[in-house]
């Protein structure tokens, strides 16, 4: 029993020692402490669609509000989306990281496409930013489209 | 509930994985047995839809499960003797914890535990998952097939709808299972490859040292973010790990059945991330050094090789021939990815050059993977300068080291997006259970373990 004690009081130093590395110590507070402290918060917050927002952020509740507007109308199903890159929308002060389109299907149900794309062309919709708050609107001449594509072309794109 | 469904799911995949290691004739102890059961299951599982789909069968709920269900029956066929001596083996068998291996045994359970909660509590992050395997099984469960509407999204931002279905299928049944975001079946590997390798270290190292290990390992950062981020590189490098091992084991037994099962987990670990068959052909060389000496040298080479590496041609043509190439509905061809420049090596240098300098030994090693490196090669050094001869199973954990080592600049070499920030820096998880395996076989931990079990033996 003797021996016992002294192998745990062994074991319990070779954690202290380790927990003394400077990573280690980050790690563990950083990471599991504060893990820790979300699961206590978390354990009552059981709501699937409020986890998806605490996670995925603007991201998914902004694309949740373009696509709610395609919901509305009833044409979810056939609607193509072209979003401007993230860059457009912080410029115009909305915060939005643009998710790209299989993940903005993912999130929603709907589709979308990105100025890179050999099909953004065919686009029966697009958002537009100004000033803080985005609109949907319908593409009802080709050309302005095309103008369109080339004005958001000059922002990058980030995955 | 979800604790009971996930009880459920875990009797069935134990069940088809003891099948498998009852055909193979693969008697273990009973924390490894069910150990690698339930980690074979968990892969069995993971091909089940991935065939159903192959074979244009709807994938329905019931289809599903009652496809799992009837492969779990079949490979049972003959287990009921073994499952009894089992029970036996458990009844009669001391199950029992020293004080001292307690302190490790909570921490562990403490950091396993906040892992699992962020598996099951978060939706899928990585976007090499949500646009990509996450899709396509959450509008598979819609549609019932894998070749859904996500194949009409304009997909041109991205190349993850080509990504092997592993994760596909296993997201699929858990989704199905009512677990929303899927995702928890990564917690199941996890805890069960934990398991595995304590008991892997406990056979030849004192719990002292194999638990103050385990968290060494478990404690990697990067590593354990992945735990809970469901991605493909910590199940690779878990079926990675256990294939070599196997196949170790078959070094020293000269079973055949022992490397008929590395075979296959190598099978698995190529089914999730395809490029492994590069790094299983590095590691048959193992193969070769084994029979060097022998007398009749190709019949057995060729006969190994063969048990050894036809499992992952096979799956590899399955996985990414017939299935990426031919069955989905996009032109993508694996051969395009290819390096045109084969005769040139530079990159390959390159590579290793910044593998080594950025990842593994200065840059970020600290911050993505704590101080694990260090310390294997404090041990490595330790036990070269101490003239302790190197038994036969830490060289061969060391050749794994070294093949992982060369293999991963190789891969990259061949395949130009294997890039140095993501591909390479999660690809080296393969490296971390090798170098802890290598650690568990050092002649100087071993040497240091059995001071310590003498001198706690005597009165």
């Amino acid at each position: 029993m003797k021996k016992t004690i002294v192998l745990t009081f062994i074991s319990i130093s070779l954690l202290y020692l380790f927990s003394q590395f400077p990573r280690n110590q980050k790690w563990f507070t950083e990471r599991i402490v504060s893990y820790w402290d979300d699961f206590n918060t978390q354990k009552n917050r059981l709501s699937i669609e409020e986890r998806k927002k605490k996670r995925w952020g603007p991201s998914y509740t902004v694309s949740k509000e373009i696509a709610g507007f395609f919901a509305k109308n009833g044409n979810m199903k056939n609607a193509l989306v072209l979003i401007p890159p993230s860059a457009y929308f912080k410029e115009r002060g909305v915060d939005y990281d643009v998710p790209e389109p299989a993940v903005f299907y993912y999130y929603t149900g709907l589709k979308t496409t990105w100025v890179n794309s050999p099909v953004a062309s065919n686009a029966g919709w697009m958002v537009i930013a100004g000033k803080g708050h985005y609109q949907i609107i319908p593409v009802t001449d080709k050309k302005v489209l095309t103008d369109s594509i080339n004005i958001f072309k000059k922002y990058p794109l980030d995955l | 509930m979800p604790v009971l469904i996930i009880i459920l799911l875990g009797l069935l995949q134990f069940s088809t994985g003891f099948g498998i290691l009852v055909l193979l004739k693969i008697y273990l102890k009973p924390v490894v047995c069910i150990s690698l059961s339930v980690l074979i299951g968990i892969a069995v599982f993971a091909i089940i839809p991935f065939l159903l789909q192959l074979l244009y069968i709807p994938l329905t709920s019931f289809a599903v499960y009652a496809s799992i269900v009837v492969v779990c029956l079949l490979l049972n066929l003959n287990s009921g003797k073994q499952v009894l001596q089992l029970l036996y083996t458990f009844k009669h068998s001391r199950f029992r914890i020293k004080l001292y291996e307690l302190p490790f045994l909570l921490l562990v359970c403490f950091i396993v535990f906040v892992s699992i909660w962020r598996c099951y509590y978060l939706p899928p992050t990585p976007r090499d998952l949500t646009s990509g395997p996450e899709v396509i099984a959450e509008y598979a469960v819609k549609e019932k097939t894998m070749i859904n509407s996500v194949f009409t999204v304009d997909l041109a931002t991205t190349n993850n709808q080509y990504k092997p279905s592993f994760i596909t299928c296993l997201q699929i049944i858990y989704k199905y299972a009512g677990f929303p975001f899927g995702q928890v079946w990564l917690s199941v590997i996890f805890i069960f490859f934990l398991v595995f390798l304590y008991h892997a270290l406990s056979v030849t190292l004192h719990k002292i040292i194999a638990g103050i290990l385990m968290i060494m390992f478990i404690s990697i950062p990067e590593m354990y973010a992945y735990t809970f981020m469901v991605l493909f590189d910590y199940s690779n490098s878990v079926f990675f790990c256990l294939s070599l091992y196997f196949l170790f084991e078959f070094f020293s037994s000269e079973k055949t059945n022992y490397i008929i099962l590395s075979g296959i987990l190598m099978a698995i670990a190529t089914y999730i991330r395809s490029e492994t068959l590069v790094l299983a052909c590095i590691v048959y060389v193992s193969v070769l050094f084994h029979y060097w000496k022998r007398r009749n040298f190709l019949k057995p080479t060729l006969r190994s090789g063969a048990y050894f590496i036809l499992p992952s041609l096979f799956i590899y043509l399955l996985s990414i021939v017939v299935y990426i190439n031919w069955y989905l509905p996009s032109d993508y061809t694996i051969e395009t990815l290819l390096n045109k420049n084969l005769l040139n090596f530079y990159s390959f240098y390159q590579r290793l050059s910044d593998m080594t300098g950025r990842l593994l030994l200065a840059g970020d090693t600290i911050n993505y993977y704590g101080y694990f490196v260090y310390i294997f090669l404090f041990i490595l050094c330790l036990t070269i300068f101490d003239r302790n001869l190197l038994n036969k199973t830490a060289l061969n954990w060391l050749f794994a080291v070294f093949a992982v080592f060369i293999g991963l600049p190789f891969i990259a070499y061949l395949f130009p997006l294997y890039d140095l920030d993501n591909s390479t820096k999660r690809g080296l998880f393969k490296i971390f259970p090798l170098m802890l395996l290598f650690m568990a076989n050092s002649p100087l931990l071993i040497s240091l373990s059995d001071s310590i079990k003498k001198w706690e033996q005597t009165k």
